[in-house]
């Protein structure tokens, strides 16, 4: 059973934005259902490595969009970016430590990046794009 | 403003042993969360029939879920604990058509009752399929 399949109800308004993001709905998805069968520790590397991999790739799309676009919100949505992926780094060391109470966190951590940040200050970016001529 | 709400939290002294079903209780416990919070946060009635939505499929699929376990291992209170999701599942369906007729003020009492219930359920009832299903090798 998916958590959110991607769909155009979740774009953003900005098409390379909209393709990644799909990924970390992917990501989610995929730990969601492993973790409703009781297999969330046997995943859970491969999944931080992508996440880890998509914040990456992801992250430098928007900065470098927004870079050529002179973004006003750049440093503030730069930040953002420093702060998830500190997060994705800190589950990283959990895991590596074997502790077994971050699939749950890990798993809610995901789903509010995609609630607060995709969603609402990626939106806000993206809109912002849309009056530049950029979608 | 969330300082007021009593989020639920998953930890080990609801664990049924199981660990397929403890994490499951967990995402059931966040997801109710989220319908609190979009309530408590005013946010619109199409966001929080959504969450509502998505704690309905999540309860059923995790109810057929746990039943499926007990069907398969024989576990004797199978039918009894059958009503019991019988019951939760119908003040659920209360609560979505509450809100349905845009009683979104009044949703309060009945989401509270609602995660009582769940919890007693968690802390009662589910307590006891855990050793049975241990003995059966599921962990």
């Amino acid at each position: 059973m998916a958590l959110l399949t991607w769909s155009k109800r979740y774009s953003v308004g900005v098409d390379a934005w909209d393709q990644e993001h799909s990924i970390l709905f992917g990501i989610l998805n995929d730990f969601h259902s492993s973790m409703l069968k009781g297999q969330a520790q046997a995943v859970a590397g491969l999944l931080l490595n992508k996440l880890m991999d998509y914040t990456r790739q992801h992250f430098s799309t928007e900065e470098r969009m927004m870079t050529e676009a002179h973004h006003p919100r750049l440093d503030h949505h730069r930040a953002l970016h420093h702060e998830l992926t500190a997060q994705v780094v800190e589950f990283t060391g959990r895991y590596k430590h074997g502790d077994q109470s971050m699939y749950l966190p890990l798993r809610k951590f995901m789903r509010d990046w995609l609630d607060n940040h995709v969603l609402k200050e990626d939106r806000e970016c993206a809109a912002w794009l849309n009056q530049h001529g950029i979608h | 403003m969330e300082a007021h709400v009593t989020l639920l939290t998953w930890n080990h002294a609801c664990s049924v042993g199981v660990r397929a079903m403890d994490d499951q209780h967990g995402i059931l416990m966040d997801t109710m969360n989220e319908v609190r919070l979009a309530l408590v946060h005013g946010r619109g009635q199409d966001h929080v029939t959504e969450l509502l939505d998505r704690l309905v499929d999540f309860t059923r699929m995790h109810f057929w879920s746990e039943e499926q376990l007990m069907e398969n291992s024989a576990f004797p209170g199978l039918d009894q604990h059958r009503e019991e999701h019988q019951r939760l599942l119908a003040l659920l369906r209360a609560g979505v058509q509450r809100l349905q007729h845009g009683e979104n003020t009044r949703m309060r009492p009945l989401l509270c009752a609602l995660r009582d219930g769940y919890l007693a359920h968690i802390e009662g009832p589910d307590q006891q399929y855990g050793p049975w299903l241990n003995q059966q090798g599921v962990d």
